[in-house]
């Protein structure tokens, strides 16, 4: 027992090392969850007696609850404390799945399988998935507990906000990690499934988002489901009608469910390792593939240089085999949908601006977004062909923007139709579109050459994911682009614009922009590469 | 003879670290030449330099007639292998190599029919429409191999071509080098693997510490370790040469 201790400590401790080092070699990845967790804090915490803190938050969260109760106001806070506790869940189950679905080391490559007894090793792998759920999800929560506890004047809660927090994080990862194995264990052996991870990936982060963005549905919906009851857990002390029985539940299932997250991993894992001979077996392509391939690879052949061609037909071939860096394009759009919701919300005919604008974005945040980590290993000998470089930018801009331009003009037409616009709007609609597809791809790829990793380029032998900073960075510029076309279309909800007046002012202005920016995004990204070494 | 590798004083710093110095090569073109040197001895930095992948710090080199700075011109008459062959391990041997063709600005017919003699000359015809990503590392170096000849290089670079590689395919590996030199391509050849180089190579180089410490014929490198009149191999002469040094 002192021995698997000792080995759990290690492996826990060698593991928060890596996430450090890695972190450090990634500092806008921790920027942006630092920044996400610095929003949910305060959110969660809310408004505090603290002179001036109203400047940087007003509105009322856990620190009021508490009060409320010790006023005897608090009628409302155990449902919204349930309601709470089931979006922590929601976050720890999502960070936990996409870290586990995503991670490529498996049985063969783990030596640390070897080494450990099967138990030790799962409960490593929790007590890792705990830390990191820990720090981003339950720092949330305790301070939301603490300051509950302030309000309240009550210590008692604190302590049982922190008992609380820990054990629904803890269960939420033991839930959640065999889930995580599952799914990879289903992109595995199912290549159909691993093929369309887009989609899945997709559905999840769409989910995900807007539980975040409709909490008020959110939370009538998860509190009443017992990831509820861990609010019964924390505020069992504090005076708001939580149930003992259901506290001591919540408390006990807490080991039960480790317990058997532990045993469902293992038995996972074994099934895993009897199905690894089949992980190689490829198959080929549907019919129809092969056709759009040959289709797509005429059209671009017409378009572009012998190189450039090959460039782009086996860029189109390499995801649809490997559509992962696909799948982020789609987190992309649902990770921000709630920001579009309220755009659409606030001026209901910039829809179809907005649609464009996120179709854009998505086509853009593939694998143009790490040209040099999707290059890979394969990365000399492109850069060893004659012109290679300016023609891999080329032909990398043309893969996505070809399907770029059809898809938003498309999206933004279709948008207009939908929602019965004016055939002026509709047209205005289609040309921002068109305009957005064709740029979004060249300003990714110079986000990507600017802000990839590139030392680390040539180890990959796959396509992969593009860098979050890049994709930040590539986001809001063509959010910027597609700004001139939203803007007009609020301009005519408003009444300060014509329709038509409108209409060509985000036509002009989006063209402009595109240009401006394209052309520019577009020699960067060749000179950048030009000069690149590896 | 013409030169086709010709180096003038070439140095490579990655900050304060000097990878090459000093490097003076003269490379006769159809000859193979055998470029030695301990790990971190700056043999690679060296054919990232030459193959135009990394700009020299200073000094002067010339690949198949064009100057480094040249990089359209040189790139278009070399090939390079590296250690780790590029390849996309989504692709099956077929496509890649069609894609290696294709930005190489060949003629689909041509490549189509380069892509199959060489399948059929390198025995990978049964296995082409293969996916890459399932291939043994013989496999993938010959691959590797037949993409950088598929515009018919002057000059290939090949980085540690035998390494990994079980006996049957590093001896295909030996006779393609061979036959290259034959056809009168120069072979820039860097291995860790004396025996091959000793087996295939007309002149030797041997780079320790980023400089050239010893270089001339197989022959005249074997005879600097000579013990009581009589050579006692290229092993022996390159552990003297960088006696204490390597890693």
């Amino acid at each position: 027992m002192e021995t698997m201790v000792r080995q759990v400590g290690h492996v826990v401790r060698v593991r928060a090392l890596r996430g450090v080092r890695r972190a450090r070699d990634r500092p806008m990845v921790s920027v942006l969850y630092l920044a996400a967790v610095s929003f949910a804090l305060l959110a969660v915490v809310g408004r505090l007696p603290v002179s001036g803190y109203e400047a940087v938050w007003s509105d009322p969260g856990a620190y009021a609850a508490g009060v409320a109760v010790a006023d005897g106001r608090g009628a409302g806070a155990l449902g919204t404390a349930r309601g709470l506790s089931g979006l922590l869940a929601v976050a720890t189950c999502y960070g936990v799945l996409v870290r586990t679905a995503q991670r490529e080391d498996d049985e063969r490559t783990d030596h640390r399988r070897l080494a450990l007894s099967p138990t030790a090793f799962f409960t490593a792998e929790l007590l890792d998935q705990l830390a990191f759920a820990g720090r981003l999800v339950g720092v949330v929560g305790v301070a939301g507990g603490v300051a509950f506890a302030a309000g309240a004047a009550s210590p008692t809660t604190a302590v049982t906000a922190l008992v609380a927090v820990t054990a629904l994080v803890a269960t939420a990862v033991a839930v959640t990690f065999p889930v995580a194995l599952g799914v990879r264990l289903a992109f595995r052996h199912y290549p159909r499934v691993r093929r369309h991870r887009l989609l899945f990936g997709a559905l999840l982060v769409s989910v995900v988002g807007f539980a975040f963005v409709r909490t008020r549905s959110s939370f009538a919906l998860l509190s009443g489901l017992p990831v509820g009851w861990y609010a019964d857990l924390a505020l069992v002390g504090a005076g708001v009608g939580a149930s003992d029985g259901r506290a001591v539940a919540a408390l006990l299932g807490t080991p039960v469910a480790w317990w058997l997250g532990v045993a469902t991993a293992r038995r996972i894992t074994d099934y895993q390792r009897a199905d690894a001979g089949k992980a190689g077996e490829t198959r080929g392509d549907p019919a129809i593939v092969t056709r759009l391939r040959v289709a797509g690879g005429r059209l671009v052949a017409r378009v572009a240089s012998r190189p450039t061609a090959a460039v782009a037909r086996v860029v189109w071939l390499r995801l649809w085999r490997e559509p992962r860096a696909l799948l982020f394009s789609g987190i992309v759009v649902g990770a921000t949908a709630g920001v579009g919701l309220v755009v659409v919300e606030t001026f209901p005919t910039a829809l179809p601006a907005v649609v464009a604008t996120y179709v854009a974005v998505a086509t853009g945040a593939g694998v143009t977004l790490d040209p040099l980590g999707t290059e890979g290993a394969a990365l000399p000998l492109t850069l060893t062909a004659p012109h290679g470089r300016e023609r891999v930018v080329t032909g990398y801009a043309l893969s996505a923007a070809i399907p770029g331009t059809a898809l938003s003009a498309a999206a933004g037409l279709g948008t207009a139709l939908s929602i019965g616009a004016a055939p002026a709007a509709c047209v205005g609609a289609a040309l921002v579109g068109s305009i957005l597809g064709a740029t979004a791809p060249v300003v990714s790829l110079a986000a990507g050459l600017r802000l990839s990793p590139t030392d680390a380029a040539t180890g990959s032998r796959g396509v992969g994911l593009p860098p979050l900073g890049a994709l930040s960075a590539f986001s809001v510029v063509v959010a910027l682009i597609g700004m001139p076309a939203i803007a007009a279309t609020a301009a005519i909800e408003t009444g300060s614009m014509s329709l038509s007046t409108a209409m060509t002012v985000a036509v002009a202005a989006t063209a402009l922009l595109g240009l401006g920016v394209g052309w520019y995004a577009f020699r960067d990204a060749v000179g950048r590469l030009d000069r690149y070494e590896p | 003879m013409p030169l086709a590798i010709e180096t003038e004083s070439l140095r490579k710093e990655y900050g304060d670290t000097v990878a090459v110095t000093g490097l003076s090569l003269r490379v006769e073109s159809g000859s193979v030449y055998g470029f030695l040197g301990p790990n971190g001895a700056g043999k690679t930095t060296t054919m990232r330099m030459l193959t135009t992948l990394t700009a020299p710090t200073s000094g002067r080199a010339r690949v198949a007639g064009a100057s480094i700075e040249d990089r359209a011109s040189v790139t278009s008459r070399i090939g390079f292998l590296p250690d780790v062959p590029p390849l996309y391990d989504e692709l099956t041997a077929r496509e890649q190599l069609r894609y290696a063709g294709g930005i190489r600005d060949l003629p689909a017919e041509t490549i189509r029919e380069r892509v199959s003699a060489l399948l059929d000359r390198f025995d990978l015809s049964d296995d082409a429409d293969r996916r890459l990503g399932a291939y043994s590392r013989g496999m993938r170096k010959r691959v590797g191999l037949i993409q950088i000849l598929l515009h018919d290089p002057d000059v290939v670079f090949l980085d540690e071509p035998t390494s990994g590689l079980d006996p049957r395919s590093a001896r295909t590996m030996r006779r393609v080098i061979e036959d290259l030199a034959d056809d009168e391509t120069t072979v820039f050849l860097s291995s860790h693997l004396l025996t091959v180089v000793e087996a295939l190579a007309d002149r030797v180089g041997v780079i320790q510490d980023g400089r050239l410490v010893t270089e001339g014929p197989l022959d005249a490198v074997k005879r600097k370790a000579q013990r009581d009149g009589e050579s006692e191999g290229l092993e022996a002469a390159f552990l003297e040469m960088t006696e204490g040094r390597s890693e």
